[in-house]
């Protein structure tokens, strides 16, 4: 199934080859999670720690779906 | 004890005269230093009901025990005070290079009483205090004051805090500035030192506080240095500081927008992070030993203010004038920042003030040009704010005394009188307890209590468990500020951490529960300030708007706020009216 996937701030280093800039479309098992996602784009755990799905907040076990809308995010630095 | 000098230096400024006067180890083993040093001596030398622009008030600048160590982070000074802008506790820290070089000077803290009757700045080193004229200071900006007296004084490796225009004229939102860029922004300390004619105060030493354990420490520091080197976070901070939230909290559609009226700007990325590092020219720079170097140096490199540099914006300034004014222009945003640094005023309640302005016309409450978006009309009235021009004048009084002059008292935005922060909280629910228990007003510092919401340790919309989390968080927090240690540290230093930390630097040995209890102790004294003061449960509420204009079908209501207010007095140890019973 094919999934959006924007990687914002820091993550940007781990955008595919293929694509051009930081927000792509990408192809990946049906019923992956967050969490297998991150594996495919070779994030390290601790890099990617806030995930949107179409805008809200969700856990790296949640199970996406074909065209979900995905951010991921490195950890907060602000304040 | 060790890790402090005993000594505070008390500065009379009526009577041009100082003493040296002691502190008990028993003090500083209870309260440590910073935050929980700086209230407990507001405590015993305030009188409850002082006007805080009279020289009544006290101005208290503190460091800590982890002051002039090489401990990264630990480059930071506290102010403390009672706040003109809300009239309670008012407490701001700020970076920068300062903090080695005041504790370099043998004291632990200075505590400023009185009036001058003219301008002065103040020489403070181990040598002792000077008074020096500031006639021909007064009037002078920020910057040009902390250069002229740096160069006066004239001594290698001396340090200065000043105010600009905004303090001198009392704007009661005025800041204390060191090395241009950093602020001890929030609550008004600027126009208390202004009230005392102070403009700048310059401190120089050779002193070292002695520690107990100097290996142990080293040991610690090594270890801290090698995590940096492959911790996300400090990455994120070194390349974009705090600029990556905007994207974050844009799609999370918790950035305030139009004077709070919507979650997020349809021109957030022109105002990001991204564009920051793509248009502009970006250097990183750091505080004495810090290896986060989250401070972006950054010049325009076209336009009008092409050629400008600026230490910023962080996102706090990026949400009140590019989210609140709608202002879609990142040259505009260090601009703005450029004046409020200058004229030494604080930028989140500037930025909220001139975003009010505009709702104001927008809804015919008030006759004056001046639009969303417009860049112009904003730098116009910040410059009127500071020099109480037109209305200016009204706007420098704060947000309370300016809607009510406009009949707006149901559409302003501040807990306390204080303005919030860049983080919705009819999404961010935490946030609200945040804003509403917080001894300065509407802050987001107490608990960064945005940090678990956004990350998902806890469910933004939920209320379940949320008082104890954001205790936990708060009582950390509050242990930083005691030591002074800058919270951006906050996911490598935990309670362990802090354990080393303090035990090598004081030789205290504490266990987790005992620091805890000493951090909520600190917040409770706080608390015990502000009931001194007439403040209770009545004044721990969110604006109505919160509630009345919800986001979403989360968003944050009555039920869950009440919910969370009495948890959070329960567990605090408090009675239902938030008065502490110990």
């Amino acid at each position: 199934m094919r999934v959006n996937v924007t990687l914002h701030a820091i993550l940007s280093e781990y955008k595919p080859q293929t694509t051009d800039g930081t927000s792509f479309m990408i192809e990946i098992e049906p019923k992956s999670t967050i969490a297998e996602l991150l594996k495919v784009l070779h994030i390290p755990e601790d890099s990617a720690t806030i995930f949107l799905v179409k805008g809200k907040l969700k856990k790296q076990t949640e199970v996406l779906e074909e065209g979900d809308i995905i951010d991921l995010f490195p950890p907060i630095a602000g304040g | 004890m060790y890790g402090f000098y005993n000594k505070i230096l008390r500065v009379n400024l009526t009577q041009r005269s100082y003493q040296v006067e002691k502190i008990e180890d028993e003090v500083l083993a209870r309260y440590l230093g910073g935050k929980g040093l700086g209230t407990h001596l507001l405590m015993e030398n305030l009188k409850p009901g002082v006007t805080p622009l009279s020289p009544d008030n006290k101005l208290i600048f503190v460091t800590g025990p982890v002051s002039g160590t090489n401990l990264p982070g630990g480059s930071r000074y506290g102010v403390f005070c009672k706040s003109p802008l809300t009239g309670g506790y008012a407490e701001s820290y700020s970076g920068g290079k300062v903090a080695p070089v005041m504790k370099a000077t043998g004291f632990d803290a200075f505590l400023l009483e009185g009036a001058s009757d003219s301008p002065v700045y103040l020489e403070i080193s181990d040598k002792g205090v000077y008074f020096h004229d500031a006639s021909h200071l007064w009037g002078m900006d920020t910057y040009s004051t902390e250069d002229k007296v740096l160069a006066e004084v004239n001594q290698p490796g001396a340090q200065a805090v000043v105010i600009g225009p905004a303090g001198e004229n009392l704007v009661r939102f005025a800041c204390i500035e060191n090395n241009y860029w950093r602020s001890a922004g929030r609550t008004g300390v600027g126009a208390v030192m202004g009230s005392k004619r102070v403009k700048a105060i310059v401190f120089y030493g050779s002193f070292q506080a002695p520690i107990a354990h100097p290996e142990m420490l080293q040991e610690y520091i090594r270890d801290l240095r090698e995590r940096g080197k492959t911790d996300p976070g400090a990455k994120s901070y070194r390349t974009y500081g705090t600029t990556a939230l905007v994207a974050l909290s844009n799609k999370f559609k918790t950035f305030p927008t139009r004077y709070w009226s919507q979650g997020n700007f349809e021109d957030w990325e022109k105002i990001n992070g991204d564009y920051l590092l793509n248009n502009l020219d970006v250097k990183s720079k750091a505080c004495p030993h810090c290896f986060f170097a989250c401070g972006k140096l950054s010049t325009i490199k076209k336009g009008q203010h092409q050629g400008l540099t600026v230490e910023g914006p962080e996102y706090e300034t990026i949400y009140a004038f590019g989210g609140l004014c709608a202002i879609n222009s990142m040259e505009e945003i260090l601009y703005f920042n450029e004046l409020c640094d200058k004229l030494g005023m604080d930028t989140i309640t500037a930025g909220n003030l001139v975003a009010f302005t505009m709702e104001a016309v927008k809804r015919g409450k008030l006759n004056y040009d001046l639009q969303y978006g417009d860049a112009e009309g904003v730098a116009q009235l910040l410059k009127m704010m500071a020099s109480r021009e037109g209305i200016g004048d009204l706007l420098a009084e704060g947000i309370r005394k300016t809607s009510q002059e406009w009949g707006m008292e149901d559409v302003a935005i501040h807990v306390k009188g204080m303005e919030p922060a860049g983080y919705e909280p009819r999404i961010l629910k935490g946030m609200s307890l945040a804003y509403a228990t917080s001894p300065r007003g509407a802050c987001h510092l107490r608990a960064t209590f945005y940090k678990p919401e956004f990350s998902g340790i806890i469910d933004p919309a939920t209320t379940e468990g949320k008082a104890a989390l954001f205790i936990e968080y708060e009582d950390r927090l509050a242990i930083y500020d005691t030591f002074i240690l800058c919270r951006f540290f906050r996911d490598m230093i935990g309670w362990d951490d802090l354990r080393t930390i303090i035990e090598s630097i004081t030789g205290l040995k504490l266990t987790k529960e005992e620091l805890q209890a000493k951090g909520a102790d600190v917040v409770t004294l706080t608390r015990k300030f502000n009931v001194r003061e007439g403040f209770g449960k009545k004044d721990d509420r969110i604006p109505e708007r919160y509630f009345n204009e919800p986001m979403g079908q989360d968003s944050l209501t009555r039920e869950d706020f009440k919910t969370m207010l009495l948890d959070f007095y329960r567990l605090r140890g408090w009675d239902e009216e938030g008065v502490p019973l110990a």
